[in-house]
Order: structure tokens, then sequence, then C-alpha cells
């Protein structure tokens, strides 16, 4: 049995994660390294269910630190490094655990092309997963928090995994991304939801990550099959409502929102049309959360 | 009078497509493009794909659209290189 972070001390895990700590989270392993404090912090308030593993191949080298030079004595800031190459501009040093998320992201998305990657977040409850597209601001990541505080089992909150083979969906059960307003209403909602820092005006907003249920993360190795395709739409004094989406625009949504779907090419389109022909497509309106968790009770009954 | 005009699948597309009540998906494999279409643009496709190629007139009847309906997709499918004619 693999020793989960969560295992670790305090001063083991900076210790661990100064010299590489080897992270898995769904099919990937990460060897992280940072000596950043608000990167051990993150990783211990969020990541505590996640197993590290001692042997075998690693997926991505990466490293979070902070930026050398003058400006670090009055404007300090940190970079993301993969495979020792920095992909993005420094950013404050606070960012730095966003910043790290996001870097992951970028990994995952850039590199595991042997998966489709649609841009969506995925629960599943009773064996039947709900694929959740979204344009920003569009209060997927509150509705995907909600669920996965709700007793549903959390895939992914950013990049749905597609399997070429079978086509089925396979987890990675990393944090969720809560932005401005969604961090409050999130606290407010559910006590006892674990968040982590608030990083201060990023590209984003404010963001902050919430822990995923150990449940998700202990079945994070087990694939769900695709049921449903739900575009979200939070719309203030709503009844929650899901009305059909047409399946040939659901089909061009994945497409163009998708990480990779032209670089597979009639592989994409086979597995694109596979995932649509076994979803029912549907547009869903919602202003309350608790609204909105019992129309997706009865959608998987 | 204009010559009849004959149309076919443009060589090389290789076209994959799936038919959702009345909207169609096509992929075009050569252009690796994607392209949702009307249920007429699709039900014109699939017939080019089932019969090879056809005179403009017979496609119209096959296809149970009229001339000038039938020009304008005919049109739009050659600007994507979907279809071509002699």
């Amino acid at each position: 049995m693999a020793l989960t972070l969560g295992e670790l001390s305090a001063r083991d895990l900076r210790r661990h994660l100064a010299r590489g700590l080897d992270l898995r989270t769904g099919p990937f392993r990460f060897l992280i390294r940072s000596r950043r404090e608000e990167v051990a912090r993150g990783l211990e308030r969020l990541y505590p269910d996640f197993p590290l593993e001692v042997d075998g191949f690693r997926d991505f080298h990466i490293r979070i630190d902070a930026v050398a030079g003058p400006r670090r004595c009055y404007k300090p800031q940190c970079n993301f490094w993969h495979d020792e190459h920095a992909p993005f501009k420094p950013l404050p040093l606070d960012h730095a655990f966003p910043l790290l998320e996001w870097g992951m992201n970028w990994c995952i998305a850039g590199y595991a092309q042997h998966y489709l990657m649609l841009h969506a977040a995925v629960l599943e409850r009773h064996g039947r997963a709900v694929i959740l597209p979204g344009d920003p601001g569009a209060g997927k990541s509150t509705l995907t928090a909600a669920l996965a505080l709700s007793g549903w089992r959390l895939l992914s909150d950013e990049i749905t995994l597609i399997d070429r083979v079978d086509g089925h969906i396979v987890p990675l059960a990393r944090p969720i991304s809560l932005k401005n307003q969604s961090i409050a209403l999130i606290r407010e909602a559910f006590p006892q939801a674990v968040i982590g820092d608030t990083a201060l005006d990023t590209h984003k907003g404010s963001v902050a990550h919430l822990r995923p249920p150990p449940n998700s993360v202990a079945r994070m190795s087990e694939k769900a099959r695709p049921a449903h395709i739900v575009f979200p739409r939070w719309r203030a004094e709503t009844t929650a409502r899901l009305t059909r989406h047409s399946k040939a625009d659901a089909f061009i949504h994945a497409a163009t929102h998708g990480f990779n779907y032209s670089l597979q090419g009639r592989l994409g389109f086979e597995l694109n049309a596979a995932l649509i022909d076994a979803c029912t497509c549907w547009d869903f309106e919602y202003s309350r959360l608790e609204e909105a968790l019992a129309a997706f009770e009865e959608l998987v009954a | 009078m204009k010559p009849p005009r004959f149309w076919r699948i443009a060589d090389g597309a290789d076209l994959a497509w799936r038919r959702w009540e009345d909207e169609y998906v096509f992929h075009h494999a050569l252009a690796n493009d994607t392209h949702r279409l009307s249920g007429p643009a699709g039900i014109v496709l699939t017939q080019l794909l089932h019969s090879g190629e056809m005179e403009e007139a017979t496609l119209a009847d096959t296809c149970g659209l009229d001339e000038q309906e039938l020009e304008v997709i005919l049109q739009e499918l050659a600007k994507i290189d979907f279809l071509t004619w002699r």
C-alpha cells in the first residue's frame, strides 16, 4: 500500500518537496520540487489523500520556486518549470500554489495525447458520469464543487480525459479551482469544505482550491461510463431546469473546446461521436445550489 | 440552356459522418475539418456518398430539393472542398 501525502509529517513533507515529491493523480505521476512554503501548505491541505510513489516512471518533472534576481527584494516572484524549462511568465510569490495547479493542467493538456481531452468538469453518481462543459462564468466550478461535496464522485474539474480504447472517462480527482464569489458561496453552503489559501488578483480574479473528497481520490483508477453532457448556466432568480440541447451542437462544442480534438484526426471524430451517441445532452439553468443538486440527483436516478 | 453538371465527393475527402435528429456532423479527413451541416446538406452528401457521381437535376429529385435550393447547397459544399463537379 503506497504512503499518502497526508501521512508525512510537516517536516518530512517539506524535506521531500525540496528534493522531489512523487505524487500520483489519476493516470499521471508528477515529480514536484519546491522550496516554497505556499506550495507545501497547499499540498498539505489539498492533497493529503493522494498516494506517493517510490518506483517507476514519472510522467512530468516540475518545479515551483522563487525567481532569482534583484526583483526578489522588492517584488518577489515565483515561476513554474517543466523539465527545467519555464513556459510561463513569473507571477507574484503568493500565487505559487495556483501556479502549480495551472502548471499541472498545462502538462496534461500539452502532453497527454494518448487521451481525447475535453475542457470540461466531470462527476459520477450511480455509475453514470455527467460532463459539464462551460464557458468562463457559467458556474461550472461552483456546481462541480457543490456536487462533489454532496456525494458525487469527482473525476475532474478542468480536463475530461476520454480513454481512446473504450471511450470511458479516466479520473484525475485533482482539487477544484474556485473563483471570486464562488469561494464564499461554497464556504457558506458547505462549512466542512477544506479550501486552501486565496490568491488575490490573479488573471482569473481571486482563486482558491477545494480539496477533492477522499472517496474520489481513493477511486481515481476507476473509470466511468459517460451518460450525460450538461451545459450549465447560472442565472439570477431562475428556477433550476434542464432542457434538451442539440447533439450536433454538443459535438461541435466538445470539439472546439477540446484540448486535442484536431490532433486526433479521424480518431478524434469517432471518439467524440461515440461520446455524443452515449450521452443525453442538456442545457441547465440554475440560481440556487440546492435546486441544482436536486435536479442532478433526478438526472441519474 | 446550361449544360448538365455532374457532382461527386471531392477526391481524398474521405468523409465520415453522424446524424442526430435533423442535423449532421461531417469530418473531412484530408483537411481534418469538422462541419455541422443542415439536414438538406447532409442528405445531399450522404446521397452522393451512396451513389457516387450524380447529375444535378437527378440529385435534386432524389433529395426532394428544388434546383435553386440545391444549387446553394452544392456551392457551399464545394467551397469547403466536400464536393467537386464536371
